[in-house]
């Protein structure tokens, strides 16, 4: 046998490989099924279906979330500029386009009324006052400014407008023009003789012109002859032009353009009109189509207007938006000694903050978590998991061996509690920090306990399903943006930490994780106060 | 029992859908095949067991990479690609353990179990010459598995093993050496008896 040589034992030995069927009987499905379930899950073994769900699927889903919410942004953000930049087109629209529709006084009070409550909308909205259009909202209020301050003037006034009275024939389309224009301006200087009384500065001007030139239809309008009711001329002095002539109406009607343009004060006779030729873009009065001399004007009308244009004192708004709720969601790390972990964990709750000042909130929520995690072996069990393992091995009379690494996974609930703080906002986007401590109420434990043992069972699987309270066990830390994204609704990205306070589970394992959470919340309206 | 490529097919699908059924099914008809060639890598037998259930459930997670569609006999050509998981799991499971495994020679007991074989080279069994390879130390036992069995090159072996070609040369020397004795104490044993 000595002698045999290298060729023939490997020939041997590959026939003996080739031929030789060992007793297979030791091998068990069994065994092999429950090292399957451990590492080739049918289903997540535990908690909702986001328990495994693949990193890769989730670095996808939030650039997809973040897409859609930067898309929802954008668009309001543009649909915002958009409605203001339609307001300015509104307000500067020229009378021609009116002019062709004699007689639409109900234009007049439709634009006079939407663009009122247009702007109280706006007021109420923001309760400052919002920009004007260049020019005309400073011209308007410092028109008013100037007619309300010499109080000799009124009864010129008066009679001029009891006289325009008898002679306005229905309401010429030049005039809904500029009482469009000139609404907004008023209504907008706030707490004025001719606030919201978008005709009658506009009519006082009109009275006040010895003679206006309509631009466009070259049409003269006599001042003298120009509709204007008596309420609305009270108050409105612009008596230092009546009487003017014509040349010099014009020279001042051109400083009042002027100035509405250049956003000051007119210096006399506002008229409101241009001046034939002047090439000035301001809309103007129109006449009524019938003669060059007269305008026309609706006695019912004017009256309407009057009565709209009753001075309300003007308050703002004040809404009470301390409130917010929120659904929020997001996945996290959970790193439980150094050892890398590739299952990913995941929140889901809702949320809930009260804003204690403008900057400073308070937050809490409920959130369910599955946490997954990697640990070392301690180089012998913790007491309580030394004897669910022993329990495993009485069988085999062996002492448990010393743990080499524990894959865990926990289910919980967890309850926060942090203190928010804003730190920075632009327009639409704040910027905050946020600390606190939670509460770890952990609902399942499960804990595969890998040993340092040949030739014995290499792992053991040990689940817990004893609810265990840990009451402001963690510290709680994040930071991130919270931005608009309509009325009242708003998306959040917040990276946070969570830190444990002291060891938690069968284990004793402090938990670190480290995860972002995304969150829509909704800002209701609790309370409006007028100041 | 397996019959045909269409209820192999069937059962690699299921597998792939991580189908418990599928999965057993195909495990009764591949265990046999996987035993065969991992007990020639493992001395001990429970070991062989793990080292098994290990290569079955690397089979089961990469089963999605075989493609039975390239082969005309797709039982064989999954029994090739299962026995390239086998052996390279016998060979992960020899480096992991190698720092324990390295240099060692052959126990006690396997000197007993070699003096106390009692065939003869005429009725030398291939379970006798399988028990031999499983008796040789872990290093010369998996070089000589991958070089004589598994037609492995030594460059091979000493990338897969990451050990130096000539270690692996060296190794398989020690490896025929060492089954050569084992083989002849057994004969030298029948020969002994024999006459009695």
């Amino acid at each position: 046998m000595s002698n045999l040589s290298d060729k023939e034992i490997d020939r041997l030995s590959r026939e003996a490989a080739d031929s030789y069927e060992p007793d297979e009987s030791s091998l068990t499905w069994s065994r092999l099924e429950q090292k399957l379930i451990q590492e080739m899950p049918e289903r997540p073994p535990d908690g909702f279906r986001f328990g495994r769900i693949n990193p890769y699927v989730w670095g996808p889903a939030i650039v997809l979330i973040a897409g859609v919410s930067f898309f929802f942004i954008k668009n309001i953000i543009y649909s915002q500029h958009s409605t203001r930049t339609a307001q300015t087109v509104t307000q500067s629209m020229p009378s021609s386009a009116a002019g062709e529709k004699p007689a639409n006084g109900n234009t007049i009070q439709t634009d006079s009324i939407s663009s009122a409550k247009d702007i109280s909308a706006t007021e109420n909205k923001k309760t400052t006052l919002p920009e004007q259009p260049a020019g005309q909202g400073l011209s308007a209020d410092a028109h008013a400014k100037t007619n309300s301050s010499p109080g000799s003037s009124d009864k010129t006034n008066s009679a001029a407008a009891l006289k325009n009275q008898k002679s306005a024939s229905s309401g010429s389309s030049g005039e809904t023009t500029a009482t469009a224009v000139l609404t907004k301006p008023n209504s907008l200087s706030g707490g004025l003789t001719n606030k919201a009384n978008p005709i009658g500065g506009q009519n006082t001007n009109s009275v006040s012109n010895s003679t206006a030139v309509n631009k466009n239809s070259g049409r003269k309008v006599s001042g003298s002859e120009a509709f204007i009711p008596a309420s609305m001329a009270a108050g409105n002095s612009s008596t230092h032009s009546n009487g003017k002539d014509v040349s010099k109406t014009d020279v001042a009607n051109d400083s009042y353009i002027s100035d509405g343009l250049n956003g000051t004060t007119g210096s006399e006779g506002n008229s409101g009109v241009r001046r034939e030729g002047t090439g000035v873009g301001l809309p103007m009065l129109a006449s009524s189509g019938a003669g060059l001399s007269k305008i026309t004007g609706n006695d019912s009308l004017l009256k309407q207007h009057t009565a709209i244009n009753v001075p309300v004192p003007y308050k703002s708004l004040r809404l009470n938006r301390s409130l917010n709720v929120g659904f929020a969601f997001g996945p996290d790390y959970t790193d439980a000694g150094g050892i890398t972990n590739d299952q990913i964990g995941n929140n889901i709750g809702v949320t809930v903050g009260y804003y204690l000042t403008n900057k400073l909130s308070v937050n809490t929520g409920i959130f369910y978590s599955n946490k997954f995690f990697w640990s070392p072996g301690h180089g012998s069990a913790s007491p309580q998991v030394s004897s669910f393992i022993a329990n495993g091995y009485a069988r085999t009379n062996a002492a448990a061996p010393p743990v080499q690494y524990v894959n865990g996974s926990t289910n919980l609930y967890e309850l926060p509690l942090t203190l928010r703080y804003d730190f920075a906002k632009n327009d639409k986007t704040k910027f905050f920090v946020n600390g606190g401590l939670s509460s770890y109420f952990i609902l399942k434990q499960t804990y595969i306990n890998f040993f340092n043992s040949l030739g014995r069972a290499p792992a053991n699987k040990i689940v817990d399903q004893e609810q265990i309270n840990y009451w402001f066990g963690v510290a709680d830390l994040s930071f991130g943006l919270e931005t608009e994204i309509g009325k009242g609704f708003s998306f959040q990205a917040e990276p946070f930490f969570r830190l444990p306070l002291k060891n938690m589970g069968l284990e004793n394992l402090k938990l670190n994780s480290y995860g972002f959470m995304l969150s829509f919340r909704y800002t209701p309206v609790l309370s409006r106060k007028k100041k | 029992m397996i019959n045909g490529n269409q209820h192999i097919s069937a059962l690699i699908a299921g597998c792939r859908q991580n189908d418990r059924a599928s999965q057993k099914e195909l495990y009764e008809f591949l265990k046999g095949y996987a035993m065969k060639i991992c007990y020639r890598y493992q001395h001990n037998q429970y070991q062989v067991e793990e080292i098994v259930n290990e290569g079955f459930t690397k089979f089961f997670k990469n089963i999605h990479q075989f493609d039975e569609n390239r082969h005309v006999e797709i039982s064989m050509a999954l029994k090739g690609w299962f026995k390239r998981i086998l052996v390279n799991t016998c060979i992960d499971y020899y480096r992991k353990n190698s720092a324990y495994l390295h240099g060692q020679m052959l126990s006690e007991e396997t000197e007993k179990i070699a003096d106390h074989g009692e065939t003869g080279l005429d009725k030398l069994s291939y379970k006798e010459i399988i028990e031999a390879i499983r008796l040789l130390s872990p290093a010369y036992r998996t070089v000589f598995n991958l070089f004589v069995i598994e037609g492995m090159s030594h460059e091979e072996i000493g990338k897969h093993l990451g050990i130096s070609v000539g270690a692996s040369k060296s190794n398989l020397s020690k490896a025929r050496e060492n089954l050569r004795k084992i083989l002849t104490k057994k004969t030298d044993v029948r020969k002994y008896v024999e006459p009695i």
